[in-house]
Parts: structure tokens; C-alpha cells; sequence
């Protein structure tokens, strides 16, 4: 059982936590072509290394973003989504 | 009763483990045995003359004692109705039946051993060779030869035990309490982390219990003493015996089984002392009862006072052969002969024996045994070459064979962990590579023997670990140890074969050097196709006594070293783990409303629903479709009450909140009066309907949404998850715990509801359709919607799930008079279908868009956004591909259809029914499908394939199928 | 003699409780269990025995939610900062457990008979409350949501490890912090607040699967020899540790 850093609520086992999905920017709805509003949807990237994902801690209902390096499943740290927002100019939506 | 037999051995230097003060009794087979408390099976029958345990998997040869550890499936016997009990490890209870496995007939003389003389038939990887020819053989082969090679007997009728699991912690765990473990777990605790040394054996010590690694007995006897007395003062370390730990997992996470009981324990740091495992000599006939591992002889002696025989050889190329030797003496053993596969012996014990005038044969090898069920003779001859010995052989008479020819080390739990395992050819062992962090190991496990440097590197590795777990600064890890004695204890080659011989590399699974060769010369030379196609070490053993002979015999095929041959990955559980233990005490959370007891009171039969319990309806099993209907009737007539408890509930508040619910559903809300409720439909980004309800609003900055029973969870996910990047001033909560709410519905209804005292206006007029009010009914607080799921003039009651029972209570109270009856599940699905609502997740799938679902209504046109909106305008651009419509089943004689059966037009599958009920109101079957846009012309007729295959004639209906201008529900 | 149904609120256990043989007493507008009989502990057990276990459900306790609430909480008087999983000892003894920057819960004290007092604060509290006064705070019903039980002794913690993944004992977790995390599978809100030198959790979970929870501790318990207890147990232990200490202070 891994164990997954919660921002709010410290090392937990990674049951305890919802995987929510790779972080990606979403396009603007409103002038996105359909091409890239299906690619946003439907198409992954799939990226070999490190990439950056949504976690849920079930029990207090709390998102968060964690960066793991899907090869070697390490989790190399985690965040509140306001650090990650900081760190990325704002963009993820 | 006097417990004496020849085969015991009294005084305090034997039988740590047995008290043969306390005598008990069993029996095998049928046959009365005494032992001790603290024997195990295998040990009393042993000192019973019981040397047979069992018969083999393929041969069904006789097997007796090998390890004395369980490590072997050769030692399975049945308890009771417990099946594959390890006979070597299992402690004895007074008046326990033991059963023998695998034989037909009886243990001494099964049948089915004449299977060794066709033994040619049986070759390596039959189940894949034969029995598959000529077609649909296998049918015919397979049931006798499963019968054969079975293991065991399930008891259907077993008692069902309570088995259940627990969480341990600890900064340090040390896995076995050998001469390492001890050391390294004494060292952390006293470095002051929180110490967890697990051993498997009832009592501390490993090797120590029943070895010499300190030279005489009594020096090694007193340090064991000396460890444990200080393991023990130390309160910062936890010490569990009789616990054996199966697997180690990411993030110091291992598994461990105690009794009926599977631990999951969390570390900072694992030093695995886990020690190693005795190997044998492979030669002809080197299984028969009486030949056995050094270890297995010395447990026998030390641990449980039974002498292993009376005469010995003793086969060995290392000090513990030796070692052995000078306790068999001591025991009052003879010795025939040690033979000692290196020329040269050497060390302090076999000069000991030297000078006892034991017989030595240097340069010697077994290559044979004989005897009738226990082994009678051995032949020993000269080592010609590797794996080669002399034709000319001199036979010894014996009952005692003891083998000890070199050691593998315990890597099955660092190699779960991640660790890589590769061959050093300096001490012809295996060893790690790439460890991963947190682990360590340590003793004969790393490579070390010395008892010396056992001892020091254990220490430093403990130490180590506790500075690293408690944050202290560590300069430098401790350096690796090398041991130059490690050279010394492992043969490089320990096999000779011959011919057409029985020379068994693998004691589970029957397996023959000619088969490991076999398996290479059919093709299959990689280590991993090797293990699969032969099922060199897929027994219980798990590779401990095969594996590295395996290795050798393919490498020395293949014309390979054994580190390019490599070796297979050990996999989790290194100790059999039962299904019980996995399954444990199962959590399964059931949730009930505050109303629970009151529909149990009125007979309620209950189902699930999700994690709830829900009335189905009330009233006996006898006539469900009786009851439903009528409770249907009682809404539709009078007046009915269901528990809505189980409704998801969201508190939105804050100045966003508006805004915010115009974001996430589909319609609009801004300008939504106070007072009134609106219908709610949520969509994914994709466009998928996720949810339906209803968004009341209560003050121009709080709206409290419902949400369907399975979705909520969900609902406030996605709500938290999008809030987090809008960053609206809004807080969403999940409240459906905190509410419980009842619908009421019926044209009675508002009288009913009247007669209790309020401070809300329920006339027609201050409370028309659609309304919300908060106030309080009959002195409990409550949230009141007129919302009508069944088509009826009606309220749904929500309060604080404390009050629940209460608001129950006294709506019966005052309704009872004028016919209130409550109404379950099942009449509340006929009542909404009757109205053509839908249910999301039944009526919809996957897939499902508004459009398909009628829904096209509920879809804001002027909004800018909401969530989906951008896929589905897409989707209304492409059209539909399917339609939900309304139908009615036409003409009578066949069976009413059910949820799911398919709609057939000209042969073809053209849609399915998603729901369907028989109407008590409307005396037809009605019910929801989803058909081809073509299809969905109210009129069109269209076939419905139902049960047993008959066909039912419906036709396409306008919904709401009752009250279709819904002038009930707005009374 | 007390009949819980003269109330019309009613905690989620009555029923389970009733079977054990509760004899109830009045806590303002509900029944607590002042005793369970079936247990037959003494007070003298309860301090030094390995495990008790008791429903406090009927008590009194509120949330709030929201950005503002520390400082709204401050505000109304509440002693609290914002560190997250922390419990907050009021001066009158009952607790405020900070879930979140943004969450709070507070709850009554049980081991003084001024539980109808916490009560009275909660309801002025929340009355007083309004959504326009921008405060960004929002109370939550938190007396109805969550059932509050309450388990105690030297056998807690190795009971809780077999129902909970969080190292709960006492040199590992310690005194007035909070785990908010899954329990016999279920999201649960466990504070450790010692009565005296005896290892105390307070747990609160999901008040619908009260009985489920209830059943999953009792089951964790039996090995231990857990025992059932009432609030006057509770409250008398209280009471003997604090005579103890003022002993010990004079």
C-alpha cells in the first residue's frame, strides 16, 4: 500500500484517496474548435514520466494535485491546488 | 501415565518447545499417538514411529520430515476440516484427528504408487502434452487425474470462523528473531525507535534454538538466553513470535499472518533477518522418509526432544553437517559415516569428530538409498567431477540421512519489495542488488555466517535504521559487510544424477533432475519458462529447495553461468495465506434513516440501495404485486407517506451561489424566486446526464439541491473539484446525513399536513406547486417542498435527521384517522413511471445526452456556460441516434416484459426497454425504451422479445401515461 | 424515569441502546443514556480498565463551514487559530475541532453536567447567525449528520488498529490532534482528548450508519473486554480525576 501526501491531512494510505484524473488545461469552451474540444475530452497524452494529477482525500472531501513519475510510481511530492495554480500562471481551466 | 519412548530424548538440553510434563493425545489417521504440549505433528508422530506423512504429489512415493519448518508440501496433512495443515509446524491440541493426504488406500500402502514404475508416462509439462490428443480427451482424463494429484479435501459443511485483520505500526520492523533479528531489533529499540521484531516460530532464537553457531551448544544456548532477556526489558520493542510475515510491499507496507488474523503493518524501515534455507543433495532416491535436512534434524532434537533415528549418515560440504553430527552423538546416535563432498574437510567440529574416530569419506558423495516406506541404506561414492560420481558405491545401513550441502538465502521479501536477486558465484549464493529505500538485510539473509560479524553488521543495521526513522542526522549508511566465511557454505554443484533415477529436485512437485533437462531440451531454456513449463518451484516450497538447483541444472544445459541464467521473481505470499485471512472480517457499511424502526414495526420488507436500506413495500412475502398495488392506490385515492431519507442533499450558500448552480446544472437559476424550487439536470464535461433533482431556493444566497441517492457523492466531487478552479464565493456542503425528509402524497395530503400545528401556510393558494417554505411542523424544524415524483398533490418533509422518527410519528398520528398509509420503493417506482419520469442511471446510461432523454426543455439556450454545454450543443448538431419514449404493451397472452429486454423490429435489434411496470392505475404494462429516432412517433408499433423467448406486441405512448395535463399534483 | 420518545429528538442508537438496557435521563431537548446497565461497570473500571465505549450522540454539537469561520469563530467569543486536525480546549471544557482553514465543529462537553448549557450556546449561535452578514461562515447540522461516540483506555489504540490505518497511539498521536480518515470503511472524525491520564477518542461518523459503526467497534472491542458505557460512567470518571488533581495541587 502506498502512501499518498495529503496538503491537508499529512501521510495517509492511498486507500484513503480518489484519483481524479491527469491535470490539463481546458480550452476555452466558448472558441475552442471541435477538434479541440474532443481532443480536451477524449484524447490523452499519455506521457511516459512525470506528470501532474488530481487527487481526492475521501474522507475530508479535500482536491489536491500530486506530481509522480508514472514509470517508476514514485510520488514526487503534492500540493494544494493554489500552489499548483500559482506555479502554472493560473492555468488549468 | 508414563510417557517414555525410545525415540524421546529427556534433559533440559532437548525439547525447548515440547513440556513432557504435559502429555497429549491425537490421532492419524485413525491411529491413537501421545504427544507433548508444544509438539508439533510431525514431531510426535515422529517419536511415534510414524515417519511417513504423506504421500507425494505425482508418485506417490512416501514422505516424511524434510525441514522441520513447513516449507514443503510433503508435510501437508488434514485437520478436521482443515485442509493442507503443515504437520512440522503445527502445534499440537489434545484430541485433534489428523487425516493423511493424497493416497489411495491406505498411507502405508497407497495404490497409486505403482504410478513410479509408469513414471515415463508422466513426463515434465504432460498437461500440456498429453491427455489433449485425440480432441476432448482431456474431459475424460482430467477428473482421475485431479483426483490423484489433489491436495487436500474442502469440507462444505466446514464451520464458519471468525478471521479478521489489523493495522500495526512501528518505526522499525525487523522480520525473524534469529541471532540477526534479535541483534538488529535490541540495537534500533536501544537507539530509542518504536521496535517490531516478528519471528515465525513460537519462541525466539532461530538457529539459535537447536545450532552451535557459537561453537558449543551451552555458549549458544546462553546467548540466546542473554538476547531475549534483553529483548524484552526493552519496552520500546514489540516482540511477536508464531507470526509470519508473507509479503513486503511499497512503502514499508508488510503483511503478516498471526492465527486467524492477517496483520497490515506500516514501517519507516525493514531489516529483514529472515535468515536461510537448507538445500538438499540431489541423488537417486533421495526422498524417502528419514532423509532430511540438517536444520530438520537438529529442530527434531532440540526443539522437540525426538531422536530422528538411530544410526546416521550424514551428508555435507559445510560445518553444519558437522555441527549436526556432534548432537546426533550427543543424543546417543550412531554415526555410520560422514561423507563430505570436499575433499578437504576442515574446521573445528569435524576435527572434534576426527578425534570421536567418526568415519569421514572426503571427497564423497550419496548416490543412492534403499528401504521399504523409510530409508534402510545409503550408498556413498567418490566424486568423480561435477555433479559425477563413482559407479563403485559402498552401502551403509542406516535410518537417518542428513543433508547439508549449502544454504540459499531468505530473499523472497526484499525481492517482493523491488529488490533485483542475482547470483554471486564467490559464495555460489544469490544476494541483492537495487534494494529499495527503507530496506535492509541482514545475517545469512545478506550473506553474512560469521557469528561474529553476524552479530556486529546486525547491530549497525539496527542502529542505523533507528537514527534514520527518528529524522537524526545519518553521515554515511553502514558499509556493506562481506564475510569471507560465506564461501564455505554452499556447494556449487550438489547434484548427481544418473538414469532413469529418482533424484528429486523439487519435493512438492515431484520434479526429477531428467525433468529440469527435459524442460531445456523441449525448448524452454529461459529460467522464467523453465519455472512455468516444468513447475519447478510452484509448489508450496516456493522455490526455497528448488530454485538454485534448478538454476544449476539449466545453466550447466544451457552452457550458461548462473548469474546469465539468472533466476525467477518471488512473489507474495512467502506463507500460504487462506482465503479467510484475505477476506477477513468484511466492512460493509449499511446505512439506515432515521425512520428505520418504524418501517421494520409496520412490516416493511427492506432492500438495498446503494449503501441504504429502503422499504420495498410492507406487508408478507406471500403477495408482493398485491401489496405494491395496493399502496399505489392508496397515493393515487387517499393519502401515502414514503421515507425519502436516503435523497441527497446540498447545502449551497454564500453570494456566488446563484451563479454557482448556474454553472453546474443545465438550466437556468439566477432568477429563481425565494420560495420555489426548480428542476435540476446535471451533465458532464461530455454531456452525459450525471443527475437530477430539484434546487429550492431559500434565501437569495442559499440553495439547497437534491440529488439522487447514488449520485450525491459524486455530485459534491464534481462540485469541490470545479469550485477549486472558479474560486466562486460559495461553500458547498453534503448534508443528506443531516436531513431526513418524507414525501407525502395523495389528494389527502394537504389535510393531513394541516392538522398538525405550523407556522407555514399550506393553503393551495400560499403554497402553490413548485413552493418551498422553511418553518416548523408539529415543533420540528423543517424544509417543505411541493414537488410531486408521483404526480400527486404532495410534500416532501425534510428535517434534521434527528427529528426523523418524529416527524414520522406524528404524521401517522394525525393521518392514520383519514387512511395515511406508508408506500415503499416499489409502489413509488409505478407512481413516477405512471408519470413518465425518469430515474438517472436506469432510464439513462454511459451515454445518455438530454436531447436522447426528452430532457431538451431543461437546457438553457442563453447561458454562456455550464458545464457540458459545449459538448452537447455539439451533439444537437449531430442528432440522435436513439430516443427514450414512452410505451405501452398492446394486446395480452404473453409475459409483461422487463427492465433491459430487447425491442425487435424485422429480426434486428433495435433499442431496450429501461424501465417497465404493470400500471394498477392505467391496468396495462407501461414503461420507458430507448428506440431509433425513427421509432419514436407517438403510435408506432414495435415487438418487445420477452421471457422465453415469445414475442410482446407495444406501441409507442405520449407520456405522462397518467394525468398527462398534471393537474393532480398542482390541486 | 425518562422515556426518549417524549422527545422528538432522538439519537440513531435509542433502539440498540434501549436493548442493552439504557436507563435514560433528560439533556434538555433529548435522552441521553445515563447508564447501560448491561455493562455493569464501575467508575472505578472505567479509569483503569482497558476499554469502555459510549454513545454521546445525544449531545450537543454544531459546525460551521467557510472561508470566514475562523475569524467568525473568534468573533463569537471561541478560542480556535487555524491549524487544521487540532483540537481547541474551550475554557468551559468543551472542544472546537478545526477540520480545515475553513471548518469547525464544536463540540459540547460531555464530563460536566453543563452539556444543556453548551446546548443553549450552539442554538444562540445559530439563530443569531445570517447569511447577509458576510461573514462567509455557514453553519452545519452536525448534531443530526454525525453520531459522536467516545472510546477510551489503555486498550484504544490497538483496538482503533483494527478498524483504522492511522497509528493511534498514545506516543504517536498525540492529545487534542485530530485524523480525519476511513474507519471500518467509513469517513470518520476521530479527536484524541484524554479524560486524566486515560487514553480518550471521540469519534464521529455518519450518523446513518450509526448502528453499522457502533456494531464494527463492538466487534473491535470484544477481545479487549470493552464495556459499555453511560454518561454518568464518563462523568464520573471526570469528576475523579479532577478531585484527584486538586488533592494532588493542595
Amino acid at each position: 500500500m502506498k502512501i499518498l501526501k495529503c496538503p491537508l491531512n499529512g501521510p495517509r494510505n492511498i486507500a484513503e484517496f480518489v484519483w481524479g484524473g491527469e491535470v490539463k488545461p481546458m480550452p476555452d469552451p466558448a472558441t475552442a474548435t471541435d477538434a479541440e474540444w474532443t481532443s480536451y475530452l477524449f484524447l490523452e497524452d499519455n506521457t511516459a514520466g512525470e506528470i501532474h494529477e488530481w487527487w481526492l482525500h475521501a474522507p475530508t472531501n479535500y482536491w489536491f494535485i500530486a506530481r509522480r513519475n508514472n514509470i517508476s510510481d514514485e510520488i514526487l511530492e503534492t500540493m494544494t491546488a493554489d500552489t499548483y495554480f500559482e506555479r502554472t500562471g493560473g492555468k488549468t481551466s | 501415565m508414563s510417557a517414555h519412548n525410545d525415540r524421546r530424548l529427556d534433559g533440559p538440553a532437548w525439547g525447548l518447545l515440547a513440556d513432557h510434563t504435559k502429555p497429549l493425545t491425537f490421532t492419524f489417521d485413525g491411529k491413537l499417538f501421545n504427544g507433548f504440549a508444544g509438539d508439533t505433528i510431525a514431531s510426535a508422530l515422529y517419536a511415534g514411529g510414524q515417519t511417513i506423512l504423506s504421500r507425494s504429489f505425482k508418485y506417490h512415493r512416501p514422505r516424511g520430515v524434510l525441514t522441520m519448518a513447513g516449507h514443503e508440501a510433503n508435510c501437508f496433512v488434514q485437520v478436521a476440516e482443515e485442509p493442507n495443515v503443515r504437520a512440522d509446524r503445527y502445534t499440537l491440541s489434545n484430541g485433534i484427528a489428523v487425516l493423511s493426504l493424497n493416497h489411495f488406500g491406505s498411507l502405508k500402502y497407497d495404490l497409486f504408487s505403482v504410478i513410479g514404475a509408469f513414471s515415463r508416462f508422466l513426463p515434465v509439462g504432460f498437461y500440456y502434452k498429453t491427455f489433449y490428443r485425440p480432441r476432448g480427451a482431456w474431459k475424460y482424463f482430467e477428473k482421475p487425474i485431479r483426483y490423484m494429484a489433489g491436495i487436500g479435501k474442502l469440507e462444505p459443511d466446514a464451520q464458519h470462523k471468525y478471521y479478521d485483520k489489523s493495522y500495526l505500526f512501528a518505526d522499525v520492523l525487523v522480520v525473524g528473531g534469529g541471532p540477526a533479528g534479535l541483534q538488529a531489533a535490541i540495537a534500533s529499540a536501544e537507539c530509542g525507535a518504536d521496535t517490531l521484531l516478528i519471528d515465525e516460530w513460537p519462541a525466539l532464537g532461530g538457529s539459535l534454538l537447536y545450532g552451535r553457531s557459537l561453537g558449543s551448544r551451552a555458549d549458544t544456548d546462553k546467548t540466546r538466553l542473554e538476547l531475549i532477556a534483553k529483548a524484552r526489558a526493552l519496552p520500546n520493542l514489540t516482540i511477536m513470535t508464531d507470526t509470519a510475515v508473507t509479503g513486503l510491499f511499497s512503502d514499508n507496507w508488510a503483511s503478516a499472518i498471526s492465527c486467524q488474523r492477517l496483520y497490515k503493518i506500516r514501517s519507516k524501515h525493514t531489516i529483514i533477518a529472515s535468515g536461510a534455507f537448507d538445500q538438499p543433495l540431489v541423488f537417486s532416491n533421495n526422498d524417502r522418509p528419514g532423509i532430511m535436512f540438517a536444520d530438520a534434524a537438529q529442530r527434531l532434537m532440540r526443539l522437540y526432544g525426538v531422536k530422528p533415528g538411530t544410526r546416521a549418515v550424514i551428508a555435507t560440504s559445510n560445518r553444519f553437517g558437522y555441527e549436526t553430527a556432534l548432537d546426533l552423538l550427543d543424543a546417543g546416535i550412531e554415526i555410520a559415516a560422514i561423507a563430505d563432498l570436499n575433499a578437504t574437510p576442515s574446521g573445528s567440529a569435524f576435527e572434534a569428530l576426527k578425534a570421536r574416530g567418526v568415519r569421514i569419506m572426503a571427497g564423497c558423495t550419496l548416490a543412492d538409498s534403499k528401504g521399504n516406506r523409510h530409508v534402510e541404506s545409503v550408498a556413498v561414492a567418490k566424486i568423480t567431477g561435477e555433479g559425477t560420481a563413482s559407479s563403485v558405491r559402498d552401502w551403509l545401513s542406516c535410518d537417518l540421512v542428513v543433508m547439508s550441502v549449502g544454504y540459499t538465502p531468505a530473499l523472497n521479501l526484499a525481492s517482493h519489495a523491488g529488490a533485483k536477486v542475482v547470483y554471486d558465484p564467490a559464495i555460489s549464493m544469490h544476494r541483492t542488488e537495487n534494494m529499495p529505500q527503507g530496506i535492509v538485510l541482514t545475517g545469512s539473509a545478506a550473506g553474512i555466517w560469521n557469528s561474529d560479524t553476524v552479530s556486529s553488521a546486525a547491530k549497525a543495521a539496527g542502529a542505523d535504521a533507528a537514527t534514520r526513522v527518528q529524522g537524526l542526522s545519518v553521515d554515511t549508511s553502514p558499509a556493506p559487510v562481506t564475510d569471507p566465511e560465506a564461501a564455505a557454505i554452499t556447494h556449487p554443484y550438489p547434484i548427481f544424477t544418473g538414469k532413469g533415477t529418482k533424484d528429486f529436485v523439487d519435493f512438492d512437485e515431484d520434479l526429477k533432475t531428467r525433468d529440469i533437462i527435459n524442460t531445456v531440451k523441449d525448448g524452454y531454456d529461459d529460467i522464467q519458462l523453465v519455472k512455468r513449463y516444468s513447475t519447478a518451484g510452484l509448489g508450496s516450497s516456493q522455490g526455497r529447495h528448488t530454485n538454485l538447483n534448478t538454476i544449476r541444472i539449466v545453466a550447466k544445459q544451457t552452457g550458461k553461468t548462473l548469474a546469465q541464467v539468472g533466476t525467477t521473481t518471488f512473489r507474495p505470499p512467502l506463507v500460504a495465506e487462506k482465503f479467510a485471512h484475505m477476506a477477513g472480517r468484511a466492512f460493509e457499511p449499511v446505512r439506515l434513516t432515521s425512520m428505520h424502526g418504524r418501517h421494520i414495526e409496520l412490516g416493511a420488507q427492506m432492500m438495498t440501495a446503494g449503501q441504504w436500506m429502503r422499504p420495498a413495500y410492507y406487508g408478507t412475502k406471500t403477495d408482493p404485486a398485491r401489496a405494491i398495488a395496493a399502496e399505489v392506490r392508496t397515493v393515487r385515492e387517499g393519502a401515502g407517506i414514503i421515507d425519502v431519507s436516503t435523497l441527497g442533499g446540498l447545502d449551497i450558500r454564500g453570494p456566488d451561489a446563484a451563479a454557482f448552480i448556474d454553472r453546474m446544472y443545465t438550466w437556468a437559476y439566477e432568477k429563481q424566486p425565494i420560495g420555489r424550487a426548480r428542476y435540476t439536470l446535471m451533465t458532464d464535461m461530455s454531456g452525459v446526464v450525471m443527475d437530477d433533482g430539484v434546487a429550492c431556493r431559500l434565501h437569495e444566497r442559499h440553495y439547497y439541491v437534491t440529488a439522487t441517492t447514488s449520485a450525491v457523492d459524486q455530485v459534491y466531487r464534481a462540485m469541490t473539484w470545479f469550485n477549486v478552479h472558479w474560486k466562486m464565493d460559495v461553500d458547498v456542503a453534503n448534508v443528506t446525513a443531516a436531513y431526513s425528509a418524507v414525501n407525502l402524497a395523495g389528494p389527502m395530503a394537504r389535510d393531513i399536513v394541516q392538522k398538525l400545528k405550523t407556522d407555514i401556510d399550506f393553503s393551495k393558494e400560499a403554497f402553490p406547486y413548485m413552493g418551498v417554505r422553511v418553518g416548523h411542523l408539529a415543533g420540528i424544524p423543517v424544509r417543505v417542498l411541493r414537488v410531486g415524483f408521483v404526480g400527486e398533490a404532495g410534500y416532501e418533509i425534510h428535517c434534521p435527521s434527528g427529528f426523523g422518527e418524529a416527524l414520522w410519528d406524528k404524521l401517522m398520528e394525525v393521518g392514520k384517522p383519514m387512511g395515511l398509509k406508508p408506500f415503499g420503493v416499489e409502489a413509488q417506482r409505478i407512481l413516477r413511471l405512471e408519470k413518465g419520469h425518469i430515474i438517472v442511471g436506469q432510464d439513462t446510461d454511459g451515454l445518455t445526452h438530454p436531447a436522447e432523454a426528452g430532457m431538451e426543455w431543461a437546457l438553457a439556450k442563453k447561458k454562456s456556460f455550464y458545464v457540458g454545454k459545449r459538448s452537447i450543443e455539439m451533439q444537437m448538431t449531430k442528432g440522435m441516434t436513439r430516443k427514450l419514449v414512452g410505451f405501452a404493451v398492446v394486446g395480452s397472452g404473453v409475459p409483461t416484459p422487463k427492465d433491459c429486454h430487447l425491442i425487435i423490429r424485422d429480426g434486428e435489434i433495435t433499442g431496450r426497454i429501461t424501465s417497465v411496470v404493470q400500471s394498477p392505475t392505467l391496468g396495462k404494462a407501461i414503461g420507458l425504451a430507448f428506440v431509433p429516432p425513427g421509432m419514436s412517433e407517438v403510435g408506432t408499433k414495435f415487438q418487445i422479445r420477452v421471457d422465453g423467448g415469445l414475442m410482446a406486441d407495444a406501441e409507442v405512448v405520449a407520456t405522462p401515461f397518467y394525468d398527462p395535463d398534471n393537474k393532480r399534483q398542482e390541486l | 424515569m425518562t422515556n426518549p420518545l417524549t422527545y422528538l429528538r432522538r439519537a440513531p442508537l435509542r433502539r440498540t441502546l434501549e436493548g442493552a438496557g439504557a436507563i435514560w435521563s433528560c439533556l434538555g431537548d433529548t435522552a441521553v443514556a445515563a447508564s447501560v446497565p448491561a455493562s455493569g461497570l464501575a467508575t472505578g473500571a472505567v479509569a483503569t480498565g482497558g476499554l469502555f465505549l459510549g454513545d454521546l450522540s445525544a449531545l450537543p454539537r454544531l459546525g460551521f463551514k467557510g472561508r470566514g469561520t475562523i475569524a467568525a469563530m473568534k468573533a463569537r467569543g471561541v478560542t480556535v487559530e487555524a491549524e487544521p486536525n487540532t483540537a481547541f480546549i474551550q475554557p468551559n471544557g468543551s472542544m472546537c475541532l478545526v477540520l480545515a482553514p475553513g471548518e469547525v465543529i464544536l463540540l459540547g462537553d460531555p464530563l460536566v453536567a453543563n452539556a444543556q448549557g453548551d446546548a443553549a450556546t450552539y442554538d444562540k449561535m445559530l439563530e443569531s447567525w445570517k447569511l447577509d452578514d458576510e461573514e462567509r461562515t455557514y453553519p452545519l447540522l452536525r448534531r443530526d449528520s454525525h453520531a459522536w461516540f467516545v472510546l477510551g483506555g489503555a486498550r484504544a489504540p490497538a483496538m482503533l488498529a483494527k478498524i483504522s490505518a492511522i497509528d493511534f497511539r498514545p506516543h504517536k498521536f498525540e492529545n487534542h490532534s485530530i485524523a480525519q480518515t476511513s474507519v471500518a470503511k467509513m469517513s470518520a472524525i476521530v479527536t484524541r482528548s484524554d479524560i486524566g491520564v486515560t487514553n480518550t477518542f471521540h469519534l464521529l461518523a455518519d450518523s446513518a450508519a450509526a448502528l453499522y459503526f457502533w456494531t464494527s467497534l463492538m466487534d473491535a472491542a470484544h477481545e479487549f473486554g470493552g464495556q459499555i458505557v453511560g454518561l454518568t460512567a464518563l462523568q464520573e470518571l471526570s469528576l475523579h480525576v479532577k478531585t484527584r488533581r486538586s488533592q494532588i495541587e493542595t
